[in-house]
């Protein structure tokens, strides 16, 4: 298929026996996709597999047609944003993004022009002859956005892009994805679950190596339907019930715990809640029997 | 335009600014940036041409013969196998065997280590002070043979080793030989040619070493700046980016190293007036001369710190770079071998011995250039290796040593 990625029983050991990827099975269209799952569950090394920095040990990928093996091919049409990124501390913005432009075959004036370009949608231009090191975690994103989309690539990875800014950071980092999204494949790898939940129609969740749920967002929520509830109870009931559900938030209220938890079979009294990614998500590790404590400490 | 990028980049930084210092110091203080005071003039009748080494078995022989005879009395020999001294004692099997090579070369006979001196009846033994002379029945070859054999038992770098026997015979330059000295160096060297090897002795001391640290932080500053993954990910090819990278390094060193050679060169341009001079003798020298020393140790720089992600080439290429300059001290009047990485002239007027030596030298130079070039090469293989996540280098290090620790704390506790 022309536009879009397919991961076929992908499996990818670190040594002998780490298995970071387990019989992935991925079909990912245009537009943004989530990839969400917790730190270690196999994120970063799929991204890095899709963006031909690691190689998988069996199973296949094909992006836009072109075989995974095609690391050249490959690369020309893949833009990548990783996890833990800098540049050159010395060059400026602008130099930064020439030597990559340079590395990514670009031709001097469509150099010039895109860079102009994408410094003015990630909000750099007036920034452009900063050094790098001068600039801010969020600012240091939206440079990392810019020079994944310098080749125009049909496919824009982007890893844990918003780990560590600050929540308008953050904001204007989703809106900038949204917005590159309309004409390219871009995938979000994250463990917070808002980004998600603000920018993909479509997601999947991995956890410990394979993958747990693939499909739409609206379909997730379904999954979670009736099985998340809320209750006000006697702070003295809390450790009873932190045994008998997996609660997902809890705030006090004087002598009172306002509580929220999954659960198959309502708790009596306890209210239906409308679930959010963040439930079903919680839901599905629960059900892979993988989920963490949650309940925090005895009390 | 990538080339240029990377020069900029290498050119950038605080190993390259002292790069630059230690060239200037060198030449500096070795006095090869301003040759104006040694301007070689047609000899004089009648003046002092200065001396020579110059192999005359005649003034060999006898000195060295005397010289073995010293040291085997006191069973202590100095040495320089790899260039450093070193004090050498011989067993009581190797004793007998040198006093059987200076037995051959005296007449004299011996006997379970100790010389007799006299035949029949003035029977004296001695461990100590000996005195014996050279036999007049030995040819020039036959010494030659037992002074082999002499430096083979002490373990090679002694007093008696081929080049090393030259030292016991310097002569006085003769008027004759100082003509024609002078008429080698106005036609072969054009005048011009002598001061540029000059030059290229010294600076290639600097060039042999340097050209390792400026590669080593051209490889680690992508590492250091966290951009490998941004890098990896580009479409350009690890063979256009580690050559393109490589030159980068060898324009670095070699620009203000011909800078400085035609400095050098130039000031005694005006001595020469009216006289046929190469011109290009500068760009010749540091090109032939020089640039494989910089080659050999930027790819040894290169290779090293991709395949291990450390700043080990530094300590590689240092010791390589020690034990040559230690071995070339004995080779200062320009003998050559065919795997040192500074080769030594350091002499204005040497040219009969660089001719001599040209076809060694010669040989050295491609030898370096080859060897570079296949450096090159796996560095480009390694780094495509580590593009696509076949080989990690310093994280594997790093994974071998955390494992290491683990089963040490684990034995330990």
């Amino acid at each position: 298929m022309e536009n879009c990625i397919e991961i076929k029983e992908l499996n990818k050991f670190y040594g002998k026996k780490k298995q970071a990827l387990s019989n992935v099975n991925l079909t990912i269209e245009q537009g943004m996709f989530g990839l969400l799952g917790r730190n270690g569950a196999g994120k970063t090394t799929l991204m890095k597999t899709l963006a031909t920095l690691l190689k998988k040990q069996s199973g296949s990928i094909s992006i836009c047609g072109i075989p995974i093996e095609n690391a050249k091919e490959i690369r020309k049409i893949v833009g990548y944003l990783p996890q833990d990124f800098s540049m050159y501390p010395t060059m400026t913005i602008i130099e930064a993004m020439d030597y990559l432009g340079i590395l990514s075959g670009i031709g001097t004036k469509e150099r010039k022009e895109r860079i102009d370009l994408l410094l003015k949608k990630v909000n750099l231009t007036e920034h452009k002859n900063k050094k790098v090191k001068a600039l801010s975690g969020g600012m240091k994103r939206r440079l990392g956005i810019a020079q994944a989309l310098l080749n125009d690539p049909k496919v824009l990875i982007v890893d844990e892009p918003t780990a560590g800014l600050d929540p308008e950071e953050r904001i204007r980092f989703r809106n900038l994805l949204c917005d590159v999204s309309e004409e390219r494949i871009v995938i979000l790898s994250t463990h917070i679950v808002g980004d998600i939940e603000a920018t993909c129609e479509n997601l999947a969740i991995l956890n410990e190596g394979s993958i747990l749920y693939c499909g739409t967002v609206s379909d997730l929520l379904d999954t979670a339907n009736g099985k998340v509830f809320s209750k006000t109870v006697d702070k003295r009931d809390l450790p009873k019930l932190k045994k008998e559900y997996n609660i997902i938030g809890m705030h006090s209220q004087g002598n009172k715990t306002y509580i929220r938890f999954l659960a198959e079979l309502p708790y009596p009294d306890a209210e239906s809640c409308e679930p959010n990614i963040e439930d079903a998500y919680m839901l599905y590790l629960w059900n892979s029997g993988t989920a963490p404590i949650l309940s925090g400490g005895e009390e | 335009m990538l080339l240029g990028k990377e020069i900029r980049k290498t050119v950038l930084s605080l190993t390259f600014v002292a790069f630059i210092i230690a060239l200037l110091v060198m030449t500096i203080s070795q006095d090869v940036l301003n040759f104006s005071d040694e301007v070689i003039v047609f000899p004089k009748q009648g003046a002092d041409y200065g001396i020579q080494q110059k192999e005359v078995p005649e003034l060999i022989m006898p000195a060295a013969f005397s010289s073995l005879c010293e040291e085997f009395a006191a069973n202590e020999y100095i040495a320089y196998p790899i260039g450093f001294y070193k004090s050498v004692k011989l067993n009581d099997t190797d004793r007998e065997k040198m006093a059987d090579i200076i037995s051959t070369l005296s007449g004299a006979e011996q006997e379970d280590g100790s010389i007799i001196i006299g035949k029949d009846d003035e029977v004296s033994e001695t461990k100590g002070d000996i005195e014996v002379t050279l036999s007049d029945d030995i040819s020039y070859e036959e010494f030659r043979a037992c002074m082999k054999q002499a430096d083979d038992l002490i373990g090679g770098g002694s007093n008696y080793s081929e080049n090393n026997l030259l030292n016991y015979s310097y002569v006085a330059v003769t008027y004759e030989e100082a003509i024609e000295n002078y008429n080698l160096i106005a036609s072969k060297d054009k005048f011009t040619g002598a001061y540029a090897r000059l030059f290229c002795d010294f600076v290639g001391i600097i060039l042999s070493i340097f050209p390792v640290f400026i590669a080593v932080t051209v490889c680690l500053k992508d590492r250091r700046a966290k951009m490998n993954e941004l890098i990896y990910a580009r479409k350009t090819s690890s063979f256009k980016l580690i050559l393109t990278r490589y030159f980068s390094v060898i324009i670095a060193a070699m620009l203000p190293t011909i800078i400085l050679a035609y400095i050098s060169n130039i000031s005694v341009w005006g001595q020469y007036s009216g006289m046929s001079l190469d011109y290009l003798a500068p760009l010749k020298y540091t090109i032939g001369w020089l640039m494989p020393s910089v080659m050999i140790s930027a790819a040894i720089g290169m290779f090293f710190t991709e395949l291990t992600g450390t700043p080990i080439a530094i300590a590689i290429q240092g010791l390589w770079w020690f034990i040559d300059i230690n071995v070339g001290v004995s080779k200062l009047r320009g003998v050559h071998t065919l795997f040192e990485l500074a080769p030594r002239h350091n002499a204005l007027r040497n040219t009969q011995t660089f001719l001599d030596e040209f076809n060694t030298l010669a040989a050295n130079r491609l030898i370096i250039v080859g060897a570079a070039l296949l450096l090159v090469i796996a560095t480009v293989i390694i780094y495509e290796q580590k593009r696509r996540g076949e080989l990690s280098g310093y994280e594997t290090i790093k994974t071998h040593i955390a494992g290491l620790a683990n089963r040490k704390s684990k034995s330990a506790a």
